[in-house]
C-alpha cells in the first residue's frame, strides 16, 4: 500500500478520483486479492489470470504479452489439464506462468529479480547487483531452457532496453531545448503546479524526465509533456513487456509507437517554436498569452475542485 | 450470423454437458419437446409465465436491429433452451467480443477472473439468484432472478446521476446476495463520486470549445472535437470499471485518459487563441 499512497499524484488528486489505487495497491498488506474469499486457495493463486485485474492495461500489459508469448499460447491451450495443487518448482508444469517465474518456489517477494528498473528508468543491467539477478534468471529459465540460451535472452532484452532509452532520451533533449528556450506553453507558471509541487512557488521549472520528476506528471503538464509521458509510460512500456514476456508482436508495435510519438513530438516542438518566434516580434505580445494561457490552463471546473480538494 | 453463432455455441454445450443435463432437463423442466421458432416460444410462454415474455418486450433487446429473440440466446432445440444460456459466452458473441471495453472491463474484474479459471465448474442448472454461484456472470447480475428487461439497471445518460431508488434498491439487492450491506453501499458511493469527477472533466473541456465556437471556424476545432469523442468514450470505461469493478478502467483507461484528454484540448485552443491576437 505504501507505494501508491507515497505516489504524488496520489497525495495531490481529490479523493474521490484515486480510490481505484487502493484495489491494487493493496497486495502488500492484504492476501485475498490473489487467494480470493472465502476459499483462499494457493492453486487460484498460481492461475495466471489471478494476477491480471492489476497487471493489465497500457503501463503494464503484463497479461496481453503473457497470453501472446509461446508460453502463454500453451498454457491457453492445456492449462486446464494441469495439476495446479504442485508447488511451483522444476517438472511441475509444462510451461511456466506469471507465478512460476515472479513467485518461483512460492517465494512472495514478487519484484525481487528486476534487472531493468520495471522499464521506467535506464539503469545499468550488469551492475553487480544485476549480476546476481542476471543468474537468478539463467537459474530459473534452465529448469526448462539451456543455461546459454537463458542469457542470450536476457542479452536481448539488454538491447531492447537500450534502443528504446535512445528513442527516449531524443524525446527529452527536445523537451530540454524547449525549457531552456522557454518555449513549453503553457509554461510551468502558467498552469497549475505538478503535482507534490507548490502552487505559486519561486520560479517554477518543469521537470523534464524521470530522473526530474516525470514519473508522476501525466496531468498539470502541457500538452507536448503529456504526448512524453504516453510515449515513456505506454508505448515503452509495451515494448519492454513485450521483451520481457517474449511476444515480438508487442516489441515492434511498441517501437513502432515510439517512432511515432517522436515524430509528433518533433513536429509539435517545431510549432511551438514558430508560435513563440511570432510572438517575438510582436510588443508586448508575450504578457497577452500569459493572460490567455492563465484563463484557460488555471479555470474549468474539474481544475479548480482538484486545486480545493487535493 | 449471430444467432447462428450462438446457436452453435448452444449445440457445443449440449455436446459436452452431455445426458445428464439432458434428462433432468427433460424430468424437471421441459413439457415440450422439439424445435421451436420465436413465435412459436412467445405463444406458449405469453400463456404460461407472462412476466419474462412481457418483461422482453421492454428491453433493449426486443427493440433492437436485429431483434434478439428468444431463438438467439436460447437457441431453438426446446431440450436444450437452459442448457448454456447462462453463460457469458451468449452475451459476448453480440456484445463486441472479447476486447471490447464492455466485456474486457468484466473479464479483468475479480469476478471475471475466476469465471476463467474455474467457471466450467460451476453448477448452470442453477437459477441466477441466492448467490447460487461462486462468481457472478454476465446474466447473474444483468438476468438477475431471471430477469428479461435486460437493460433496465443500465444507465443510459452518462453525464447524469440519473437511476431511481427502485433501481439502485434493485442493484444494491443483487450485490448483497454476495457482499455486505456496508461494502456495497460504500462501493457505490465511491463509484458515483468517481464518475462526477469524470463529468467535471468532461463539462470543463466542452465548455471550452463552446466558448471557442463563437471565435473560431468548425474546421479549426475539428481536432477538439475529435478529442471530445474521445473523453466520453473514457467516460464509458470509467462507467464500466466502476460497474464491473475493474480497477484498470476505472484508472489507466479512464481518469489518467480523461486527464489527457482535456490537456489536449487545453492545447488546441491555447494555440488556436495565441496565434490569432492582433498583433498591435
Amino acid at each position: 500500500m505504501e507505494r501508491a499512497l507515497d505516489a504524488k499524484h496520489f497525495v495531490d488528486k481529490p479523493k474521490a478520483e484515486v480510490t481505484a489505487c487502493l484495489q491494487c495497491h493493496s497486495v502488500a498488506s492484504k492476501c485475498d486479492s490473489c487467494h480470493t474469499r472465502h476459499r483462499f486457495s494457493a492453486a487460484e493463486a498460481r492461475r495466471p489470470e489471478a494476477c491480471i485485474t492489476c497487471h493489465s492495461g497500457p503501463p503494464h500489459p503484463d497479461d496481453e504479452t503473457y497470453f501472446h508469448s509461446k508460453h502463454g499460447q500453451l498454457y491457453l491451450q492445456e492449462g486446464k489439464n494441469w495439476d495446479w495443487s504442485k508447488p511451483l518448482s522444476k517438472g511441475n508444469y509444462p510451461a511456466p506462468t506469471c507465478a512460476y517465474c515472479h513467485m518461483d518456489n512460492g517465494k512472495h517477494q514478487v519484484a525481487d529479480k528486476s534487472i531493468w528498473g520495471f522499464g521506467i528508468k535506464q539503469v545499468n543491467p550488469k551492475s553487480s547487483g544485476n549480476e546476481v539477478k542476471r543468474k537468478q534468471w539463467i537459474k530459473l529459465c534452465s529448469d526448462c531452457h539451456d543455461p546459454d540460451w537463458a542469457s542470450e535472452q536476457l542479452k536481448q532484452m539488454d538491447a531492447e532496453r537500450k534502443l528504446s532509452w535512445q528513442k527516449l532520451y531524443q524525446a527529452e533533449s527536445i523537451l530540454k531545448g524547449l525549457r531552456s528556450d522557454d518555449m513549453l506553453s503553457p509554461s510551468a507558471a502558467q498552469r497549475p503546479p505538478y503535482p507534490g509541487d507548490s502552487p505559486g512557488g519561486f520560479m517554477q521549472r518543469e521537470h523534464i524526465g524521470f530522473f526530474e520528476g516525470q514519473a508522476s506528471a501525466f496531468y498539470n503538464v502541457s500538452p507536448i509533456e503529456r504526448d512524453y509521458f504516453e510515449m515513456w509510460y505506454f508505448n515503452n512500456l509495451k515494448s519492454y513487456k513485450g521483451a520481457a514476456h517474449g511476444d515480438v508482436s508487442f516489441v515492434n508495435e511498441g517501437q513502432a509507437a515510439m517512432d511515432s510519438s517522436l515524430e509528433e513530438i518533433t513536429k509539435n516542438a517545431e510549432r511551438l517554436r514558430s508560435l513563440g518566434a511570432a510572438g517575438a516580434a510582436v510588443k508586448d505580445k508575450a504578457d497577452k498569452d500569459n493572460n490567455i494561457l492563465q484563463e484557460i490552463w488555471f479555470k474549468g471546473e474539474y481544475t479548480e475542485y482538484n486545486r480545493d480538494h487535493n | 450470423m449471430k444467432n447462428l453463432a450462438a446457436i452453435g455455441f448452444l449445440l457445443f454445450c449440449f455436446a459436452v454437458t452431455g445426458i445428464n443435463s439432458q434428462s433432468r432437463a427433460a424430468d424437471n423442466l421441459m413439457p415440450a419437446s422439439g424445435v421451436f421458432g420465436n413465435q412459436q416460444c412467445i405463444q406458449c410462454h405469453e400463456k404460461v409465465e407472462n412476466k419474462q415474455v412481457k418483461n422482453w418486450r421492454n428491453s433493449v433487446h426486443a427493440k433492437s436491429e436485429p431483434v434478439v429473440d428468444c431463438v438467439a440466446c436460447h437457441g431453438n432445440e426446446h431440450e436444450s433452451v437452459m442448457l448454456c444460456v447462462r453463460q457469458d459466452q451468449v452475451c459476448t458473441e453480440c456484445h463486441g467480443g472479447a476486447k471490447s471495453p464492455v466485456v474486457h472491463s468484466y473479464a479483468s474484474s475479480k469476478h471475471g477472473v475466476l469465471m476463467q479459471i474455474e467457471g466450467d465448474q460451476q453448477d448452470w442448472t442453477q437459477p441466477l439468484l441466492g448467490a447460487n454461484y461462486r462468481t457472478p456472470g454476465c446474466s447473474y447480475c444483468h438476468m438477475h432472478a431471471g430477469e428479461h428487461d435486460v437493460g433496465a439497471s443500465v444507465r443510459q445518460d452518462l453525464m447524469v446521476d440519473s437511476e431511481t431508488e427502485a433501481v439502485l434498491d434493485r442493484l444494491r439487492s443483487v450485490c448483497q446476495d454476495c457482499h455486505s450491506p456496508r461494502y456495497v453501499a460504500r462501493l457505490m458511493e465511491n463509484g458515483e463520486a468517481m464518475l462526477e469527477i469524470a463529468r467535471k472533466k468532461i463539462r470543463e473541456a466542452d465548455r471550452l470549445i463552446k466558448q471557442a465556437a463563437g471565435d473560431f471556424s468548425e474546421e479549426a476545432l475539428k481536432p477538439a472535437r475529435q478529442q471530445m469523442k474521445k473523453m466520453r468514450q473514457h467516460l464509458l470505461n470509467v462507467h464500466l470499471g466502476v460497474g464491473h469493478q475493474s480497477p484498470d478502467y476505472q484508472w489507466w483507461h479512464g481518469q489518467p485518459a480523461l486527464d489527457g484528454d482535456l490537456i489536449r484540448i487545453k492545447g488546441v485552443i491555447s494555440e488556436l487563441r495565441r496565434a490569432s491576437f492582433p498583433a498591435d
